[in-house]
């Protein structure tokens, strides 16, 4: 063991100077590790390294050298101050970092989108459930209607206080506008049922309104074209109604 | 240890006078881009850089040259520089070496040999030393560096300043490997008595 250390010993100005060959170096590094006295006396060759850095006669370079640095750091200043000089790695650490936050914007966003498709989907499955349920409950009402070329039936379920509309040919809304629904009172005032709206390549379309007072408090059902978001009242024309 | 430490912390205050800013100051306004800053220590350290360079090259526009690319790296990397982790003249001077190393690997050079000189010839216009304790440190270890016997001279010019390893030194002398290493632990071991002596002043 003690030969051993001699040994490491016998390297440390070697490698002081920077010239201890490599297979020694790594040795002699991890002997390091666990010798304090190795450690030490390396910081004294160590000090004896960097003297000899300054042990020669100073030798002043000419003026040139100090202009042509003057002129060089000039042009560096106008186009960068030093402190911001990124290393090749780091600027390619820093364009992997803007990558990786703007991939995971873009995932955030598509997982968002994802999410709201999904519970659009599982709102309609819910309204089609319902529609089919309420065609096969006893005391469902269902009324036929046909106007302006839009035919179908509306089904009135005045115990559970819903309603659901299927309507064959309903065109697409006009751009920026929207069918909207309505209860109807017997005075004649209108509460919204929220928005019907046609699908492409589908010649029926299906709405469920859940009214949140007694369907007995209305008399009817209407749709109106309206600007796109709806309006508090009905605004634009009467698409169909039907009373019940 | 502590003896080191105190030569340390001498160098760390070389060549700063009273009423000028010291060299860790100074290269933190460099790592803003202080262009003032820069020339001052340009002017504080390029005779030390230079005399570094020449000693390694042997040769004055490849000195300067290498002298011009080693201030240029302290412009571009004064942030990087930690006053803990030694004084800046040595990190200035260590970045020389490399960049000399560097250009004599470039150029594929012949290592140059010490020459055999009058060190006080090399030497001879010391200043007041009671004014630069530092250069009278470096003055003393230029000296038991020309007093120590040739063959150990040679191997550590070969070894710091032309950066060969011990074996690339036992080939280019025709030595055996292991009167290399004992050749070069005996001169590190003179100087370094010679480096940790009391100040003399």
């Amino acid at each position: 063991m003690e030969d051993k250390h001699l040994t490491f010993q016998e390297n440390l100005a070697a490698y002081a100077l920077g010239a201890l060959d490599p297979e020694e170096t790594v040795a002699l590094e991890s002997h390091m590790q666990t010798c304090e006295a190795c450690r030490a006396e390396l910081a004294d060759y160590r000090t004896v390294s960097s003297g000899l850095l300054a042990a020669m006669p100073a030798r002043p370079p000419r003026s040139t050298v100090r202009r042509n640095l003057q002129k060089q750091i000039s042009g560096h200043a106008a186009k960068s101050r030093p402190g911001f000089n990124w290393s090749l790695g780091q600027v390619v650490f820093a364009g992997l970092m803007v990558t990786l936050v703007g991939l995971n914007v873009i995932t955030m966003l598509q997982v968002y989108n994802l999410r709201q498709e999904q519970a659009e989907l599982l709102a309609q499955r819910t309204s089609e459930q319902t529609a089919i349920a309420m065609l096969a409950y006893p005391t469902t009402q269902s009324l036929p209607f046909d106007q302006n070329g839009i035919a179908g039936s509306l089904l009135v379920d005045k115990q559970r206080n819903l309603l659901a509309v299927f309507a064959w040919n309903l065109p697409s809304a006009p751009g920026g506008k929207t069918y909207q629904m309505w209860l109807i009172d017997p005075n004649g005032d209108r509460t919204s049922g929220g928005f019907i709206t046609p699908e492409a390549n589908y010649p029926f379309v299906m709405a469920v309104v859940r009214s949140a007072k007694p369907l007995t408090d209305y008399v009817g059902f209407g749709v109106t074209v309206e600007p796109a978001g709806g309006s508090p009242k009905p605004t634009g024309p009467r698409i169909m109604r039907v009373d019940f | 240890m502590q003896e080191t430490d105190q030569a340390s912390k001498r160098w760390y205050n070389s060549s700063v006078k009273a009423g000028e800013q010291d060299d860790f100051t100074l290269v933190q306004r460099v790592a803003h881009g202080d262009q003032q800053a820069f020339l001052t220590l340009y002017d504080r350290h390029s005779a030390r850089v230079n005399a570094l360079c020449l000693h390694m090259l042997g040769d004055n526009m490849l000195a300067e040259e290498v002298t011009q690319d080693t201030f240029m790296k302290l412009w571009s990397r004064a942030r990087l520089y930690l006053a803990e982790r030694g004084s800046f003249a040595v990190w200035l001077l260590t970045i020389a070496r490399r960049t000399a190393l560097d250009r004599l690997r470039m150029e594929g050079r012949r290592p140059l040999i010490s020459d055999s000189n009058d060190p006080e010839e090399l030497w001879p216009s010391v200043r007041d030393t009671s004014q630069d304790p530092d250069e009278a440190r470096w003055k003393s270890l230029f000296f038991a560096v020309h007093a120590l016997p040739h063959d150990q001279q040679v191997v550590v010019e070969l070894a710091y300043y032309q950066g060969l390893s011990q074996s690339q030194i036992a080939d280019e002398l025709g030595w055996p490997l292991g009167t290399v290493k004992t050749r070069l632990r005996a001169a590190m071991q003179a100087l370094r008595k010679q480096w940790l002596a009391p100040d003399p002043h």
